[in-house]
């Protein structure tokens, strides 16, 4: 038997329990190694998605578990990553969870889970605004730290989040979810990875300095909601949130 | 080529961090880091992992080179590790001597390869590109396994043997595997001790294991059991001293306890290689 026939067949008893490829003695460690792959497998995404463990409970997460591994097996080189489309995969199948809120959910801590070792750094320093003349704030473009994501949430998993992380007990039933359309930041400051709600306000101008565009043009768009008198102030409002908060880079 | 590493380490965990940074004087010689849990863009683990190597020499061990793997070596890989390298400065870099997946799927364990000749071909030009990319030699361990092929064609220490003859990769020693194997295929674990390239070998892993009776599985979840205390002093009496490290990788206990066990094992290393001193002045 050729080296990669054997691995295929090998891989194939671990994995789908097809008959191994002849094995020595009475082959029964093949048990031992299809038990570890999967309970390793479950494992890796339960550390990438605490919370909607705690949410569907360990029966219904393991059931989730086992249908993304058997759709999505791991092509990573490191198991760090195993999970990433855990979100995809449950807005393209709607039976694998109890309810459409936990696709809201897991992209949810994804993006926590990606702010935690995202890039690092610098933010921008308040001072690199001082002295700008107001032309150069017309034309001046931001940049989000490299941690920073906008979700958009159609049901209400910041207040399930919220209450999930102010208690401890792990039998604390989740709240039905709610549809809510709202908007959530994550991102890391200095080492920990933070998140909060967005009003559509500060959602729109974020995506705004995403896309690239100016001061002059983020007061636009803010006046379409606050008017063109109060808008340079609105957004200035948020800037120095975002500063004081590490969101924009420094360069 | 001096390493600076020497004596008894032990493998960093994220459960540990904020004890080697509050006190950089804890009593290990040096600290093995799992190089993928580092092989990410920046955040906390990279932040911590600067600040430890500050104080403590490192060894580099991965987990999923695949060398066995008929799948082309993952060449991004290979450079993110070169350049984790770069970083760490570590006195060696490690992975095992396995296979972990195939046509690019990742079971992420440490499967067996078959003990053949067309399985050492595979593996000599593998252990060259390897240690082309890294510039250093490629130190290799031994996996433990719960099957054998009935393509075997010669024992597992004579396999590693003939690889290390050919490729020139050098060994980390892991006793426990040595003794899982040996239980769950019937062999004796002092044959292959003895048969092992002493001079190949650079770095001994000690762990704990489940003892099913049947089947004794590699959990690194427990302390280490006496019956591998004493095929390590055997190992160090065959072979003489290696550095050695505790390697706990679930049910991590505080550090303090780990560096209880680290006691015992650096007293019964001092044990093993006195009775040897003596032994070979009678």
């Amino acid at each position: 038997m050729r080296l990669n026939e054997l691995q295929r067949a090998m891989a194939a008893a671990i994995t789908e329990g097809a008959e191994p490829p002849p094995l020595g003695g009475d082959g029964r460690g093949l048990a031992a190694y299809r038990h570890a792959w999967r309970a390793r497998m479950v494992e890796a995404l339960r550390s990438n998605y605490p919370v909607l463990h705690q949410v569907l409970g360990d029966e219904g997460f393991e059931a989730l578990a086992g249908a993304y591994l058997e759709a999505h097996p791991s092509r990573f080189r490191s198991i760090r990553w195993f999970g990433d489309g855990l979100e995809d995969f449950l807005r393209a199948s709607p039976d694998a969870a109890p309810h459409p809120a936990v696709a809201d959910m897991a992209a949810f801590e994804w993006a926590i889970c990606l702010a935690f070792d995202g890039p690092d750094a610098t933010p921008l320093a308040p001072a690199a605004l001082a002295g700008l003349s107001p032309e150069d704030w017309l034309t001046l473009r931001f940049t989000l730290a490299p941690t920073c994501r906008v979700l958009d949430f159609e049901w209400s998993v910041a207040p399930i989040w919220r209450e999930f992380s102010a208690q401890e007990d792990p039998d604390h039933q989740a709240p039905a979810p709610e549809p809510l359309d709202h908007s959530v930041l994550v991102w890391r400051q200095g080492l920990q990875p933070h998140w909060r709600s967005l009003e559509p306000l500060e959602a729109g101008l974020l995506k705004a300095v995403r896309g690239g565009v100016d001061f002059a043009s983020l007061c636009a768009l803010a006046g379409e909601i606050v008017g063109e008198a109060a808008a340079p102030q609105a957004v200035l409002q948020h800037l120095g949130q975002w500063l004081s908060d590490g969101i924009l880079a420094g360069g | 080529m001096a390493t600076g590493i020497a004596g008894f380490g032990l493998g960093l965990r994220t459960d540990h961090y904020r004890d080697f940074v509050d006190a950089p004087d804890q009593p290990v010689d040096w600290l093995e880091i799992i190089s993928e849990n580092y092989l990410v863009p920046g955040g906390k683990p990279l932040d911590f992992l600067d600040r430890i190597r500050a104080d403590h020499p490192m060894v580099m061990h991965g987990v999923s080179l695949s060398i066995g793997s008929c799948d082309a070596l993952d060449l991004d890989y290979l450079r993110a590790l070169k350049g984790l390298a770069e970083r760490v400065e570590p006195g060696w870099i490690s992975d095992h001597l396995c296979w972990t997946g195939v046509d690019h799927a990742n079971l992420h364990d440490l499967l067996p390869l078959p003990y053949t000749e067309q399985a050492i071909r595979h593996l000599v030009p593998r252990v060259a590109q390897v240690q082309e990319v890294l510039g250093r030699p490629l130190v290799l361990e031994n996996v433990s396994s719960y099957v054998s092929y009935a393509a075997d064609e010669m024992s597992e220490w004579e396999f590693i043997a003939e690889l290390v003859r050919r490729s020139g990769c050098q060994l980390l020693l892991d006793v426990n595997n040595v003794y899982v194997s040996a239980r769950n295929h019937g062999f004796d674990p002092r044959t292959f001790i003895r048969a092992v390239p002493a001079e190949a070998v650079v770095q001994i892993h000690l762990a704990g294991h489940e003892d099913h009776g049947d089947l004794v599985i590699d959990t690194h979840d427990h302390p280490i059991r006496d019956e591998v205390f004493d095929l390590y002093a055997f190992t160090l009496s065959t072979i003489g001293m290696r550095p050695t490290m505790i390697e706990r990788d679930d049910r991590i206990p505080p550090l303090a306890t780990l560096l209880a066990e680290l006691d015992r094992v650096r007293a019964v290393a001092g044990a093993a290689l006195a009775d040897e001193q003596v032994t070979a002045c009678a």
